[in-house]
């Protein structure tokens, strides 16, 4: 973990879902991850961020037994993935948007999954309706655009109702309304008690969808806590327009909550959610006519956090 | 779920995975075509010796010449979950890789046979004809028909299997495919005539074994131990080497 970091320690290592202890992968002089230690919760949407190379595919695959840990172990509801007992009804992965043969179907594709898996055919067309690919079942994947493989993979890792959805830049290809759906379909996932745990090399991307983040860099943890934490480290602020502001600024104060007064109907809150801001406003009757939530110095803290920190990192 | 039910899963996967894919159909074509013409032009030969059982054993190896076609098939069908990256899935779906591995090779022992036999039917359908008009009697049950026929049949099963070794083996289906006709036509040729002696123990020598009972070639039981052997050792090495590696 990068020094003066502290990370968010959670019901415990071995309760969580998802476990990496001290894993370690290397391609010959190339460390690829190093010492990554983290965990992530259920019933919680876990981002896991870091900019392109830091390591993210290659710890997902370590964890889906697609790569093998040069040191550590990483953990999938207590066990490595090879040793759980029915993997497809344990983990669902979207780890490429390529990993589909173009001259199949979707149908075709995941009958294939679904009779190796030992899932019922009948599923297959339960997860096309679920992720919106009914009507291109039948059409060639090599046509398929990259939202719709997005899509396709996302039916292939739900085909035998995981406990636990690992996905790999899954908002990649997807237009606007698709990532919409996509996060809410993670939140109610989420919300239902499952796990999920989503990379990304945009904060930006995640931060309306994930309770949890886990940043790395160069194959190390620089950060793990909640997106709150995450916001409070950042000095995160919430912009509210009203015609009460003064009434707003004092209930505010009451709660310890720092307001200052941008303008005369403006106030500018730190340490508090947009969430728990309309929360007062709403318990007071207070109206607001604009909330705004500034997330440049979220963005900022991110860059700090994965930018080279010592002249070795600068170096490679 | 049970064993018995996980492995049915798995070969039908398989089994899906090989008739979903084009490569499966334009190897059939092509095996298919290369039959025909090949054993238009044996019973052409007018020193065939059609009135004989073995000019008539030997009309019905035709199907011979092209057995690479059936490693390649098989070695081009199990490379291609890597180019095509749905080794992904497959290894997700069964982290046993090994059961994977046996799969394969019984869905294309399934498809090999298959291929072959529909070989044997256009063998039997444009030679019987040919044959029945120059007044020789011979019938598909015939011990010079038959014979041949159950040997293309195994060698085709097997020279799919012993592909699908060779391509979990080297991965990559460019690869696959040079090994596949380097050997065949390159090495194997270089080592039958340095050391004839051993030709017949060969993957190309063993396939006149299995189809063409001269004398001295191997005897057709023998032939299909050995190339099972082939089959066997093969997929042992990829399962100890390439298959443990990580999936791209």
């Amino acid at each position: 973990m990068a020094s003066g970091v502290a990370a968010r320690s959670f019901d415990g290592m071995q309760s969580a879902p998802i476990c990496l202890e001290r894993v370690t992968k290397r391609y010959g002089p190339v460390i690829a991850v190093e010492d990554l230690s983290f965990q992530a919760r259920a019933g919680a949407i876990t981002g896991f961020l870091g900019p392109n190379g830091a390591g993210k595919s290659t710890t997902l695959r370590m964890l889906l037994g697609l790569a093998n840990p040069t040191a550590g172990a990483a953990t999938i509801l207590g066990g490595r993935y090879h040793e759980l007992d029915d993997p497809t009804a344990t983990v669902g992965a979207v780890l490429d948007a390529n990993t589909f043969h173009p001259w199949r179907s979707a149908r075709s594709h995941l009958r294939i999954v679904a009779a190796a898996a030992g899932v019922p055919a009948k599923r297959v067309g339960a997860v096309l309706d679920e992720v919106g690919l009914v009507h291109a079942a039948e059409r060639r994947v090599g046509g398929f655009s990259l939202g719709m493989r997005q899509r396709l993979g996302l039916a292939g890792a739900l085909l035998g109702r995981p406990r636990v959805l690992l996905l790999d830049e899954p908002a990649n290809g997807l237009d606007p309304d698709g990532i919409r759906w996509l996060r809410g379909f993670l939140r109610s996932y989420a919300d239902a008690g499952n796990t999920v745990l989503i990379s990304s090399h945009l904060l930006s991307e995640v931060q309306q969808t994930v309770d949890d983040v886990v940043i790395i860099a160069r194959g190390r943890l620089r950060l793990q806590g909640s997106l709150d934490e995450l916001n409070a480290r950042a000095g995160r602020t919430v912009e509210v327009r009203t015609t009460q502001a003064t009434e707003l600024r004092g209930r505010l104060a009451a709660l310890g909550i720092d307001a200052v007064r941008a303008t005369h109907d403006t106030l500018t809150v730190a340490g508090a959610t947009a969430e728990t801001v309309g929360e007062i406003a709403a318990l007071g009757g207070i109206p607001l006519t604009a909330m705004t939530t500034d997330s440049a110095d979220l963005e900022a803290l991110f860059f700090e956090l994965t930018a080279p920190t010592t002249e070795i990192e600068m170096a490679a | 779920m049970t064993t018995a039910a996980r492995t049915r899963g798995l070969l039908a996967s398989e089994a899906r995975k090989a008739a979903s894919t084009p490569v499966t159909y334009g190897f059939l074509a092509a095996i298919l075509a290369f039959t025909a013409l090949n054993m238009s032009l044996s019973l052409s030969d007018t020193t065939a010796g059609l009135d004989t059982a073995a000019g008539v054993r030997h009309v019905f190896s035709a199907g011979r010449d092209f057995l690479f076609l059936f490693i390649a098939l098989g070695a081009v069908g199990a490379a291609g979950e890597f180019r095509h990256g749905t080794a992904v899935p497959t290894f997700l779906a069964t982290p046993a890789r090994w059961r994977v591995l046996v799969a394969k090779l019984a869905a294309h022992l399934g498809l090999g046979a298959i291929i072959a036999a529909a070989c044997v039917a256009v063998e039997i359908a444009i030679a019987l004809p040919w044959i029945d008009a120059q007044g020789t009697g011979v019938t598909p049950w015939s011990a010079s028909v038959l014979e041949p026929a159950i040997g293309s049949i195994l060698s085709g099963a097997a020279y799919c299997a012993l592909g699908v070794a060779v391509g979990i083996l080297v991965r990559n289906q460019i690869v696959a495919l040079a090994v596949t006709l380097g050997w065949f036509a390159v090495a194997e040729g270089a080592l039958a005539t340095f050391t004839p002696e051993v030709s017949r123990f060969l993957p190309g020598g063993l396939f006149s074994g299995v189809d063409n009972q001269a004398a001295h070639l191997l005897p057709l039981p023998v032939a299909v131990a050995v190339l099972a052997a082939y089959v066997a050792g093969l997929s042992l090495l990829a399962a100890r080497t390439t298959l443990r590696h990580d999936i791209a």
